[in-house]
């Protein structure tokens, strides 16, 4: 019982992680009918940008330049704060490319738009940072009795910190959509792109602001998990598919769902690699896949998507 | 019609005459070209014909080669006999994948590809008894060349480009006969227009999964046509980044287009080596990523086109199949 209770703790850490990312991914598939594939790839460019601005330079992209020209290194809170803004940027650079000509692109197009950006961004930092793995600054306090003792298991303040933070930000964001004037008018599009557009509201730059932010949130959970996984040019390859996965069983249009989706995948991984003897970490991917095909075949629009209807 | 031949005949007399013009290493560049075109070619029939986007088509072909390197290591089969065996493997695995996949569509399924193709690598690992595990796994048998060719590492450069060639021209009449046969255009009205296809009598499940694995076979095809010049099979060869670099270098060359797979094949392998000869070494990923944006971005219908547009203009070639997607239908 001990144990089961220290894997569910161990799960909500890389949980939140997924649920943020594949909030993201829902909030723009929501409204746009679009799926950012580059969304991994940008949080990981943005968390270099907050290693370069929160550390001494070490052979970075730009080091020396910072330290020169910005003062770094720099507290970590307005570091995370300019990894998110550069966040908010790729992500509109990427809504930029898929806007254009005619509202309803294709699904070749916003693929392959987002496909290349992530390649793009993942094959420069390559070629810049090479292989190498930074240990990267937390916010949350470390060391070997940073947790609390919850019944015998250990709940460790990394863990709790990112939980919260992510908690905290994904009821703003919900009472962002709530309750203000830019959430009425992306919810508005969400309904019906059409009306809305005759009613007065600003398609192109509502959504563009959707994708910035989820651009932002994808850069938030970079920063936070980049303690645990170390930063390298591949650090979200991986993750980012697990919270295409989770957002994918959770629902793809539903941001609740999506989160839920999150913290599922992260439990059934974290039991499978426990208690299955075979299944080893490098095998979770294996399991999450499972378990998207299972949902998908069973429910193909997620624990808690809407059921897609088609007027002919 | 005798436009077409005429070309027919040019491109057949070049890649018989290139074997001996040119020397060893730039053929062993063209081999593994004609090899990544066929790959190609079965990117293309899934993203183009049947409208799904295949991001993990990778793993296929690594199932090739795979299924090339056992059966000539462990089973002592002769390397012209794993050819066929591979693309029967592959075919397997195509409807395998097929059945889940006709309830999942549009970006959905794109993803489910896309985790497909990341999970080769990790099931590879995994399957140490048969693939050697994380070390890669290679074969002594090498395929020498008959003697009319002569003896020497050239001549069996020669006798595999030969063989590559070969395979990838019946591979290639193959694909087309399907895309513009009965299948073929049931799956592109399945595409453009289920509901309506479906009303008119195409049996759209049995055609799907039929595309599937005709497509993964293909690939299968492109992995044993790899390990022909070195059968040597490493899962990190085919990992996800393969996978998106033919699902690149498919769009570059016309996603709906039989041609465009060679001019896809031909990127994939040229590019790099360009960039190379160049000195400017830039990383795969920078390469196909910046292509792959300026494709999607100024030729929505892929850079094959252009091509072939062109050809089409000067009047050699009629246009010949469904045409690429330009646009219109989402999801």
């Amino acid at each position: 019982m001990q144990l089961f209770v220290q894997r569910i703790f161990d799960a909500l850490g890389n949980g939140s992680i997924y649920a943020a990312l594949a909030v993201a991914l829902s909030l723009v598939y929501r409204a746009s009918g679009q799926l950012n594939f580059a969304l991994g790839e940008a949080s990981m460019v943005s968390t270099y940008v907050a290693l370069t601005l929160a550390t001494k330079p070490r052979g970075l992209m730009f080091g020396t330049w910072a330290q020169q020209h910005l003062g770094t290194p720099w507290p970590l809170l307005p570091a995370f704060m300019a990894a998110m803004v550069v966040g908010f940027l790729i992500a509109l650079v990427v809504h930029r490319l898929l806007s254009g000509r005619s509202p309803r692109r294709p699904v070749t197009a916003v693929v392959g738009a987002t496909i290349g950006v992530s390649l793009l961004l993942n094959g420069l930092v390559g070629q810049t940072v090479g292989t190498r793995f930074s240990a990267f600054p937390t916010p949350f306090p470390q060391g070997a009795d940073a947790y609390v003792s919850v019944g015998g298991a250990r709940l460790w303040f990394e863990n709790i910190g990112i939980t919260v933070t992510m908690v905290v930000v994904l009821l703003t964001l919900a009472a962002l959509m709530r309750f203000t004037r830019l959430g009425l008018a992306f919810r508005a599009i969400t309904s019906n792109r059409d009306s809305a557009e005759l009613t007065g509201i600003h398609v192109e730059r509502t959504l563009a602001l959707g994708w910035g932010m989820a651009g932002s949130l994808g850069a938030l959970a970079g920063v936070l998990v980049a303690n645990t996984t170390l930063l390298e040019p591949n650090m979200m390859t991986r993750l980012f598919l697990f919270s295409l996965a989770a957002a994918t069983i959770g629902g793809l249009d539903s941001p609740v769902g999506a989160a839920l989706g999150g913290l599922v995948l992260a439990v059934v991984q974290t039991m499978a690699g426990g208690y299955v003897p075979a299944i080893g970490g490098d095998v979770s991917i294996l399991v999450s896949i499972a378990l998207l095909l299972v949902v998908l075949y069973v429910r193909p629009r997620g624990l808690l998507g809407r059921r897609h209807v088609v007027r002919i | 019609m005798t436009g077409t031949r005429v070309l027919v005949a040019v491109a057949v007399g070049a890649a018989l005459v290139a074997p001996i013009l040119l020397p060893s290493p730039s053929l062993r560049i063209l081999t593994t070209a004609v090899a990544m075109a066929v790959a190609v070619l079965g990117v293309n029939l899934m993203g183009g014909y049947l409208g799904r986007v295949a991001l993990g088509h990778g793993a296929f072909v690594g199932s090739g080669a795979y299924t090339t390197v056992i059966l000539s290591a462990d089973h002592h089969w002769p390397i012209v006999a794993t050819i066929p065996a591979s693309a029967v493997v592959c075919f397997a695995l195509g409807l395998v994948v097929g059945v889940p996949a006709l309830r999942i569509k549009g970006l959905h399924l794109a993803l489910v590809t896309l985790a497909l193709g990341a999970s080769f690598g990790p099931i590879v690992k995994r399957l140490e008894f048969l693939t050697n595990g994380p070390n890669g796994k290679g074969s002594t048998a090498a395929w020498v060349a008959p003697t009319w060719l002569g003896e020497g590492r050239r001549a069996d450069g020669r006798w595999w480009y030969l063989v590559a060639v070969a395979v990838a021209a019946l591979v290639f009449v193959l694909a087309r006969n399907l895309t513009v046969g009965r299948v073929g255009r049931g799956v592109v009205a399945l595409r453009d227009g289920e509901l309506a296809a479906v009303a008119n009598g195409v049996p759209a499940s049995r055609y799907i999964i039929a595309m599937f694995g005709c497509s993964a076979a293909i690939a299968g095809v492109a992995g044993a046509l790899l390990m022909i010049q070195n059968p040597f099979a490493a899962h990190t060869n085919f990992e996800s980044s393969f996978s998106l670099h033919l699902y690149a270098a498919a769009t570059l060359g016309g996603l709906a287009t039989i041609n465009g797979a060679v001019v896809g094949g031909a990127l994939l392998v040229g590019l790099p080596y360009l960039s190379a000869r160049l000195g400017i070494n830039l990383n795969d990923n920078v390469i196909f990523g910046g292509t792959l944006i300026v494709a999607v971005a100024l030729f929505p219908a892929g850079v094959g086109t252009v091509f072939s547009g062109l050809v089409r203009r000067t009047g050699l070639l009629p246009s010949s199949g469904p045409g690429p997607i330009v646009g219109g239908h989402h999801q």
